[in-house]
């Protein structure tokens, strides 16, 4: 844990980014082994809908209630302190308007070795990486190269159901397409296919039957992902990892970002979990990265993820029409690649990103004009 | 949780969260009193508790076993899932107290240390 220089003088609107390196909440384990669908990207929108039913007190310094259980404050740094207790290893990354700027690496990069987590280690980012894809996906249609509108076959011509779905179901997760990350024993599938291509993957699903009509409703689909970043490098005839770097990460200074699969971690945070040590966490299982590519591949710090929203904010990635469109809801809050929930009259945008023993929350929520 | 607690700053003014307990070391000759095996016929379920090198350990039927962090020498937490054990060498019992529930366990394997 350190004390933050400011870096951002330029924050108008509030951030709040995290990496995780161990999943401390039972729900979270719960959800990873129950449901075998990882990364699951979108948050539960249940999470979201208990701020409104939140208490409204406003306080100036912390509380502890009459239960001696609970402590009600209006203080970001009790709650870190506080939490931090609850066992949370990550990094956090929270600006606000009013200047308040707090960044923690709390905990460690490896339960084995000891070594101190810093506020630039890097974590794999799960499906965060959505956000990007989209954005490479947008920032083509600015430049002419397709339209979201466009139905994909011809990208895909061998797809039967490729005629029906267009960029924009991928997008929203309105295609109907079957996740591949859903089937039985994937993760074996990608343990024992740590060389596996974007071709690879797509041959997991191509021949599956839609799951319902495009368009009919929202059903989080990797799979869409996978096909958006085709559909990238086929425009491109560059692969993925390299129009990132080129159109989004060189350009915005994000540095430690990338999409490697054959990274590993070593001198990064380590996937972690609840185990049996003095600090209560052991290290989890790393899974190379190719399975999740576009849907979920890249890795990040949660500054270089600061300057990503910096950049949509301020419309520098994308055009300000572009980026509303974007952020415009197609079915269950979802737009394209992030999520959008107004909450009190203010408008909340995030993502969050889950792969095995890791876990990002990507949030922004926008000063009114 | 932590996310979740600065988003509520942030949009309603204030948020309230669970106060972190101040855990303690019980000696290893109290531990052992209470390994062994607590079964509760409300959720035909059986707790195994262990001790080891100083720490309390306790699995719930097929659940991962998971470290217990002690705010008294009776009451044990498992941080990470909000629950609290409390054990009882008089009654030979192990209360589970969690989200508001209190399941009672009544201690039933024969391989109890204060026997």
């Amino acid at each position: 844990m350190r004390p933050y220089k400011s870096k951002h003088p330029r924050s108008t609107n509030t951030y709040l980014i995290l990496g995780l390196a161990s999943i401390l909440l039972l729900s979270a384990c719960s959800e990873f082994s129950n449901k075998r669908t990882l990364p699951k990207g979108a948050p539960s929108p249940r999470s979201v809908d208990s701020l409104k039913q939140s208490s409204n007190t406003l306080s100036t310094s912390p509380k502890i209630n009459k239960d001696e259980e609970s402590i009600t404050t209006s203080d970001p740094e009790v709650v870190i302190a506080e939490l931090t207790k609850h066992g949370f290893n990550g990094t956090l990354l929270y600006t606000s308007p009013d200047k308040t700027i707090l960044t923690r690496a709390i905990g460690v990069k490896n339960a084995e070795t000891g070594e101190a987590l810093e506020i630039g280690s890097k974590f794999p980012i799960g499906s965060v990486t959505k956000t990007f894809t989209s954005i490479l996906i947008l920032q083509m249609q600015e430049q002419g190269l397709l339209k979201t509108s466009d139905t994909i076959e011809k990208y895909f011509p061998n797809i039967a159901w490729a005629p029906k779905v267009s960029i924009h179901h991928l997008l929203t997760h309105t295609s109907g397409i079957y996740s591949y990350t859903d089937a039985e024993n994937f993760f074996e599938w990608a343990e024992n296919n740590p060389k596996a291509t974007i071709n690879d993957i797509i041959s997991l699903f191509q021949n599956k039957e839609l799951k319902f009509p495009p368009g009919e409703k929202h059903d989080y689909s990797n799979s869409g992902y996978i096909l958006l970043a085709k559909i990238l490098e086929q425009l491109s005839s560059k692969k993925y990892a390299d129009l990132l770097k080129e159109k989004i990460t060189q350009p915005l200074g994000m540095n430690n970002t990338f999409y490697d699969p054959n990274y590993t971690p070593e001198g990064e945070a380590y996937p972690h979990t609840l185990g049996i040590s003095k600090s209560g966490i052991v290290l989890g299982k790393f899974y190379l990265l190719n399975w999740a590519h576009a849907a979920g591949g890249i890795v990040s710090t949660v500054e270089d993820l600061l300057k990503l929203n910096q950049a949509i904010d301020e419309s520098t990635i994308l055009k300000k029409e572009t980026i509303n469109k974007m952020e415009t809801p197609f079915l269950d809050d979802y737009a394209y690649a992030v999520m959008i929930r107004e909450i009190n009259n203010q408008r909340v945008v995030w993502h969050t990103g889950g792969l095995p023993y890791y876990l990002t929350y990507n949030i922004r929520i926008p000063e009114k004009k | 949780m932590l996310a979740h607690a600065l988003m509520e700053i942030k949009l309603k003014g204030s948020t309230t969260i669970p106060k972190a307990k101040t855990y303690i070391d019980v000696p290893e000759s109290i531990l052992e009193n209470y390994a062994g095996s607590y079964f509760s016929e409300e959720i035909s379920m059986t707790f195994a508790v262990r001790s080891s090198e100083g720490q309390l350990l306790a699995k719930l039927d097929k659940q991962p076993e998971l470290l217990l962090r002690a705010s008294t020498s009776t009451t044990f937490h498992v941080p990470a899932v909000g629950a609290t054990l409390e054990f009882n060498t008089v009654e030979q019992t192990l209360t589970l107290i969690q989200s508001g529930q209190s399941i009672v366990f009544n201690r039933i394997a024969p391989e109890t240390k204060n026997n």
